[in-house]
């Protein structure tokens, strides 16, 4: 039998009652303490200088004579063991062919999609992840497990099998994965970003149309060209020592040799980006019209590569327009008109970083929204005080502090300290490197890099007023949203 | 809070990207679980064995766990009171109270200004079925700090609150709910399931209200409640890190034992893990929402029985997850494979959700799932494949203990059920197979979410036996 229950009975007995129109008087409320007992909240007690910080990591660094570059973080205290690899040979700035034939090396391997079957090791499977910068490879095993896993790895990514069959099915997956990326915020944020000269990312729909044409030739060619450990990074974390790991890194690794390439592979390799050429001379707002929503803003503006002298100013800038006690997120959450708008640093394309910022508004105050995070960002050189800057430092500090708990996190940390660089040692020397960091010098590449801010804006779930009246020069490009993004045809 | 938000974007952010859009949280799991949960695998309170447990004369309960691996302290502030608490025509109250406790007008600093003062980091708080869970970070040098303003919001209340921040921070509720659940009828489908999971009268519903009843509530409403609820003897305080004991016991009752409980009797905890005894048994079993959302998921709910250890379990419900994701993975069914077991105050039950992938037949799920479990059966008798899978169980386990928060925030859970520090991997032995028949489809709710292409049935309800 088939019961049709609607809101009624889907509210339930408990709240159902949600909808109707009289409610029942709650008791009053107690009334407050007399101010007499409250002065005692006003005044905290006395800020006690931080504690000196001390990072006891041991770590070393070797290069192998193919080019990898191995570095071991010696932590006794912990029981785990993370493996970070990272191919920079291996870029891809869309969800394209490299990302793809990464993601089939699994493809012949005794991997499930969780648990190793290989009864002698049980791991998490190996995370795959590429963006413009490359691939990386990531593992956490038992420490006990770190040589095999080392030999395993190696051979997952350098000496695939491509099994014709399981290719198949794990295409498949990969258009699963496509389809739904077409509907997701990371496309409208790739979709942003493509907006900035020099900026491109192929869309997803694209890719997929060629997926089904990946045989085992087509990988292994694709393998060929962007698989190589020259100039790759090596980053293991754990109890194990120095001279326990790097046996079994040469052991695993030291063979593998870099392939040669022909001239097909230059259409993969992935330019760095100048962040100067980037920079857009207005602001250019692309509006997505569909969906029932809040809008959804979305920007992106060029910045400094993570290379740069201004590199780490420039994030602390981000963190200041993240931070509760300044600017936009601050005055908007105050106007009630968000939950929360959200920035970052986005570091995976080489050569520069991106600004990004992300947030729902309220449909009446979303011109409102869009106008003042612009204005805000320009002003920032003239707005920064001492105090804030001060106070994300130390928040960043600690932040990055409590971060370390998970050797994951402390080889990830390694590597994009070797990304940007620094020696792997530098993770012990970033929080005195960030708290160096002066308000002038902070002003001083806001003013290169934000007074005259033209970021790419997209605005989803528009609402009627967005335009008019916002007083900003901008480039407005429509488009329209139904299963996938579409670019919006005159008329309608 | 945002900073959950904030935390989100975070783990988006390692991949360059986003968080996706709104329909991608409508899974009813998600309604259901949407607080700030445990890791799967955190360990279980009782593994906690360096903990130090007092209780303060105004009844505030204090766990204290030193781990000196970092200069940092997670602390957790939690009220035992939640979305189940909510007056019946003022659902969302307890969380709209709990944006409210954030909010102070001079001469007092709002909380995060305080907190950003002393560089805590991860503040945020979410309120669950069950408890509300104030979160932050603190350098171990501020922990004096961190105590005031938590005792602080205990002994203010809503005195520094004033009415433009009460209506301003209800907008920014009605945005946090818009960017959660939108679409309403997902509400409607979580507390259905409550219902459901939870036969009889039960106080589970959706943790989110709809926003005609968010728009009632008012901050006498907040103030009510708080004095109902917001007192020391309903509270917990979890400190774990960087810590001397004695000392932090001697500043917990500096600053908290000066807190005297209201005046007004408090609402007795009483005998709520007498509902644990009570097995959850589903009355319907198969729930189905159509809606104009593309994003297609089938649910499986499995209550834990009253007199069952969920922690023993595991190893099964792992497998069977494990075995589906791959299966799905192998045939393009689903897109997405998730396992977990919700621990509610008032019962358990394990969820097991998949997303099954755009354009595939809804209806072939169901017997992949059937097919598993007898596959299943075989492979707890392969003694290589329990090695594997309990040598996983005993990474995860290792994997979740530097974590400190998670740790603050598994020792601040109050459900009924019994958790027992185990050692995963020696649970496993072949006479798991005999447990297979645990997670059988017959004993599961089903709740399916399909998408709907014509507008008449968008949003319609439905129970099938």
């Amino acid at each position: 039998m088939k019961n049709q229950l609607l809101w009624l009975i889907a509210g339930g007995a408990f709240w159902g009652a949600a909808c109707a129109p009289a409610r029942s008087a709650l008791p009053p409320a107690p009334p407050p303490p007399p101010q007499s007992e409250l002065a005692v909240w006003q005044t905290a007690p006395p800020l006690v200088p931080d504690s000196e910080l001390s990072l006891p990591f041991g770590i070393r660094r070797v290069s192998l004579d193919n080019g990898l570059g191995v570095t071991v973080v010696t932590r006794p205290e912990t029981q785990t063991t993370a493996i970070e690899l990272m191919l920079p040979s291996a870029g891809d700035p869309s969800w394209g062919k490299v990302t793809v034939m990464a993601e089939m090396l699994r493809a012949g391997t005794r991997f499930k999609a969780q648990v190793m079957t290989n009864p002698r090791l049980a791991f998490e499977a190996v995370n795959v992840n590429t963006s413009e910068s490359g691939t990386s490879f990531s593992w956490q095993v038992l420490p006990r497990a770190t040589e095999q896993a080392l030999g395993l790895l190696s051979s997952f990514v350098f000496a695939p099998v491509f099994d014709p069959e399981e290719t198949q099915s794990r295409l498949r997956e990969q258009l699963t994965y496509i389809q739904r990326y077409s509907g997701s915020n990371a496309h409208l944020l790739n979709l942003t970003r493509e907006a900035l000269p020099g900026i491109e990312m192929p869309s997803p729909e694209a890719d997929a149309r060629g997926l089904f044409k990946f045989d085992q030739k087509t990988l292994f060619a694709l393998h060929r060209c962007a698989i190589s450990p020259r100039a790759a990074e090596l980053v293991i974390v754990g109890p194990r020592t120095f001279e326990q790991v790097i046996p079994w890194a040469r052991a695993a690794f030291g063979a593998v040799s870099a392939p040669a390439r022909d001239a097909s592979c230059d259409a993969l390799k992935v330019a760095p980006h100048d962040p100067e050429k980037s920079r857009l001379d207005r602001i250019e707002l692309q509006i997505i019209y569909g969906g029932s929503f809040d809008p959804f803003l979305v920007m992106a503006l060029p910045g400094p590569s993570p290379t740069s002298d201004e590199y780490v100013a420039f994030a602390l800038l981000e963190e200041v327009m993240e931070s509760r006690d300044a600017g936009s997120a601050q005055a908007l959450r105050h106007m009630g008109a968000t939950y929360g708008i959200h920035s970052w640093i986005n570091t995976s394309l080489p050569g520069i970083s991106l600004l990004e910022i992300s947030g729902q508004v309220e449909p009446d105050n979303a011109q409102a929204a869009l106008k003042q995070l612009i204005i805000d960002m320009r002003e920032l050189e003239q707005t920064l005080t001492e105090q804030q800057l001060e106070e994300v430092k130390r928040r960043w500090r600690n932040s990055y502090v409590t971060s370390l708990s998970s050797n994951r996190a402390v080889a990830g940390s390694a590597l994009w300290q070797i990304q940007r660089g620094r020696a792997p040692e530098a993770i012990k020397e970033w929080p005195n490197e960030l708290m160096a960091v002066s308000l002038a010098q902070c002003r001083e590449v806001a003013r290169h890099w934000l007074s005259n801010a033209q970021p790419a804006v997209t605005v989803t779930g528009v609402p009627v007023k967005l335009v008019r009246g916002l007083g900003l020069g901008v480039g407005v490009h429509e488009m329209f949203w139904t299963d996938q993004l579409q670019e919006k045809k005159k008329g309608l | 809070m945002g900073r959950m938000q904030v935390l989100g974007w975070f783990a988006a952010r390692k991949r360059g990207g986003g968080g996706m859009v709104k329909s991608l949280t409508l899974g009813s799991l998600a309604a259901l679980s949407l607080v700030l949960p445990p890791p799967a695998r955190a360990a279980s309170p009782s593994c906690e064995t360096a903990a130090e447990r007092f209780q303060l004369p105004n009844g505030l309960e204090v766990v204290l766990v030193p781990d000196t691996s970092l200069p940092a302290i997670a602390m957790v502030s939690s009220v035992h009171v939640g979305s189940r608490n909510d007056p019946p025509d003022r659902a969302g109250l307890a969380h709209y109270l709990e944006h409210l406790t954030y909010r102070q007008s001079p001469p007092f600093a709002p909380v995060f200004d305080l907190y950003d003062e002393i560089g805590a980091t991860e503040v945020n708080a979410s309120t669950g079925p069950d408890t509300t869970d104030y979160v932050a970070m603190l350098p171990a040098a501020q922990l004096e700090r961190g105590l005031w303003i938590e005792a602080r919001r205990l002994g203010l209340g809503l005195a520094a609150l004033s009415e433009p921040a009460a209506l301003e921070e209800r907008r920014v509720v009605l945005r946090e709910h818009e960017l959660r659940f939108g679409y309403e009828p997902i509400l409607s489908l979580a507390t259905l399931t409550y219902a459901t999971l939870f036969a009889g009268a039960h106080p589970y519903h959706a943790p989110f209200a709809s926003v005609s009843s968010l728009e009632q509530l008012s901050s006498e409403d907040a103030r009510w409640f708080f004095a109902e609820y917001y007192r020391p003897e309903r509270t917990r305080l979890v400190l774990v890190g960087d810590l001397q004991p004695s000392q932090a016991r001697a500043l917990v009752e500096r600053h908290f034992g000066a807190l005297v409980a209201p005046t007004t009797p408090a609402k007795a905890p009483a005998s709520e893990c007498s509902w644990a005894k009570k097995p959850l048994s589903p009355t319907h079993s198969r729930l189905r929402l159509r809606s104009r959302y593309r994003n297609e998921s089938i649910d499986f709910y499995f209550p834990v029985g009253p007199e069952e250890d969920p922690q023993l379990l595991a190893p099964v419900f792992d497998n069977l997850r494990g075995e589906i994701a791959e299966v799905a993975r192998q045939t393009g069914l689903a897109h997405e494979v998730h396992g977990e077991l919700v621990s509610r105050e008032l019962g358990s039950y394990w969820v097991l959700s998949i997303g099954v992938a755009p354009g595939q037949p809804f209806e072939k799920v169901e017997p992949l799932v059937a097919k598993i479990e007898q596959n299943l059966r075989a492979s707890f008798a392969d003694e290589s494949d329990l090695l594997a899978r309990g040598q996983a169980l005993e990474l995860s386990e290792r994997l979740a203990q530097p974590r400190l928060m998670a740790r603050a925030l598994n020792l601040a859970r109050r459900e009924c059920v019994p958790s027992v520090c185990v050692d995963a991997s020696k649970l496993l032995t072949p006479s798991l197979s005999n447990q297979v028949d645990r997670f059988a489809l017959s004993k599961a709710l089903i709740v399916e979410q399909r998408y709907s292409v014509g507008a008449s049935d968008d949003g319609s309800l439905e129970s099938l036996p």
